[in-house]
């Protein structure tokens, strides 16, 4: 479907009137010309109310700041000052940002996940030995808790987290929350064993 | 923890093990004292568990590389890994295995030395590491996966109603 700037903003005055055509628009929709920076707005806005997901947006030049603005993934194509407005600056004046965009955002993502996980799990191991030694009154010695603090945790608590994107963008979709059930299972099974 | 429960029970059993001597606990105070055949063992576990759940939460093919792409990760997993090597097989003797204060496995009345005991807690953590990665394997590539999957098709299916019930509503 392609349509352009003042058909766009006839749907969208009468979507109350009209929700059936104004959400086939924003689901269909593929071209929208002739747009004007209120409409690029007003469109990306739309796509995140109504359903309720996160939009990209690319664009260069002022007329596109609004909609770098609203939108949750903003890239700006341009080194002009407009492009303050959104959250990222691509150098390379075309859209293969996005792919390489999605493939570290994905990576960011997990490596996060990764390194809450690890610290969990340290603090858990620590914790239990001490827990099973204690109430016979027996501690670890002062040795081996800074060898488990130097030796053991700093370089691969920083190091892990050092670990680059995959090269290609897959479908698969990272898990996306941290109080989800696949964190707190991995976590317990590993507390467990 | 299973398998630290495991060696803790487990050590009690050997024919070295001495049990701490109840009047001389001072409760939360380190002293000499306080080293037990119970630390020994679950301190040479322990360290191997570091390495292993490290190791295991870094899988994540379809987003990040792999290990060996990431030098300095890779180095640290070697270094770490031949340290807690030489802590469980060096003799309780060497002058390593003193600083970190481990009680050797040798039986105070007959002076015998079980040296094949560090042979037994090295097969407790291959399984350890074999069970944790196994773990976080099947969880990532299957259960998450799955999960995220799932996610996604109800948010699919709730549009397709939405969709729908406008339709009808037209």
């Amino acid at each position: 479907m392609a349509l352009t700037g003042r058909a766009f903003r006839y749907a969208y005055e009468n979507r109350e009137n009209e929700p059936f055509v104004f959400q086939s628009i924003l689901a269909r929709g593929r071209v929208f010309a002739r747009m004007s920076p209120d409409d690029k707005a007003l469109l990306v806005d739309s796509l995140q109310t109504v359903f309720k997901i996160n939009c990209g947006m690319c664009g260069d030049g002022a007329n596109d700041c609004g909609a770098l603005k609203t939108a949750s993934v903003g890239i700006s194509l341009s080194e002009a000052e407009a492009s303050i407005a959104a959250p990222f600056t691509a150098k390379v004046q075309d859209i293969s940002c996005v792919v390489t965009m999605l493939k570290e955002g994905k990576c960011a993502l997990v490596t996060a996940f990764q390194a809450f996980k690890f610290i969990f799990m340290y603090s858990m191991i620590e914790m239990i030995a001490s827990a099973l030694l204690y109430p016979m009154g027996s501690l670890l010695a002062d040795g081996m808790y800074f060898y488990i603090d130097m030796v053991a945790l700093i370089p691969l608590s920083i190091f892990q987290t050092w670990t680059g994107a995959y090269d290609k963008l897959t479908k698969d979709m990272p898990t996306s929350r941290l109080y989800s059930y696949p964190v707190f299972l991995s976590v317990g099974a590993c507390t467990a064993i | 923890m299973a398998v630290q429960l495991f060696f803790f029970f487990d050590v009690r059993k050997q024919p070295f093990y001495v049990p701490l001597d109840p009047s001389k606990i001072d409760f939360g105070n380190y002293n000499d004292t306080s080293l037990s055949y119970e630390a020994t063992a679950i301190f040479m576990i322990g360290t191997f568990q570091f390495v292993v759940t490290c190791v295991a939460f870094s899988l994540a093919k379809p987003f990040r590389q792999p290990i060996y792409r990431n030098v300095c990760f890779l180095l640290g997993i070697i270094v770490t890994t031949s340290c807690d090597t030489a802590i469980l097989f060096l003799p309780i003797s060497s002058p390593v295995s003193q600083w970190f204060k481990l009680l050797p496995f040798v039986n105070e009345t007959t002076g015998e030395t079980y040296y094949s005991y560090h042979y037994w807690l090295a097969l407790g953590v291959v399984v350890n590491s074999i069970l944790t990665y196994g773990a976080e394997f099947v969880i990532v590539k299957v259960v998450a996966s799955k999960h995220e999957a799932k996610m996604r098709r109800l948010k699919y299916a709730q549009f397709r109603e939405q969709m729908e019930e406008l339709k009808a509503n037209q």
